[in-house]
């Protein structure tokens, strides 16, 4: 696992994208305030 | 992600969001999250911007992206980093809700 970017500890790295809603999610905004569970998906199609 | 829809509840009152990063085009996540019912963020990344920062796995000849799931608590610390080994390795919400059980306290 000594490849792998991202570890825990560290801080994730930030994002920006937009969601079904058309609403811009940014990672670093939840900070203060909730936990994120963190989902990255296979794909579904 | 039918899994965690099962206990969406339960990450709601751990005070987590919940955030689904795919593959898919914006067009196709809306669609499926609809049809799904889907009650939790689903974030489009098409470019595979994003799976690149997390370096998660794609395996163009196969099935897509090989899955990946974090806890990020709320100092913006990563608790939790599993880069799954197979396309159905993926943790047990139970354990996920422990730990998030933990970050509360």
């Amino acid at each position: 696992m000594s490849n792998q970017k991202v570890n825990v500890g560290e801080t994730p790295p930030d994002f920006t994208l937009q969601d079904t809603h058309g609403e811009s999610i940014t990672l670093s905004d939840f900070k203060g305030k909730k936990n994120v569970y963190l989902i990255f998906n296979r794909g579904f199609t | 992600m039918a899994q965690v829809r099962q206990d969406y509840e339960k990450f709601v009152q751990r005070d987590t969001v919940v955030i689904a990063i795919g593959p898919e085009d914006r067009e196709t996540f809306q669609r499926y999250w609809e049809q799904q019912d889907m009650p939790f963020i689903g974030l489009a990344d098409p470019d595979h911007a994003v799976a690149g920062l997390y370096d998660q796995e794609v395996k163009l000849l196969k099935f897509g992206r090989i899955p990946a799931q974090m806890v990020v608590d709320k100092t913006g610390t990563l608790k939790f980093v599993h880069y799954a080994r197979s396309m159905s390795d993926i943790p047990e919400n139970e354990k996920i809700l422990d730990l998030l059980d933990q970050l509360n306290i």
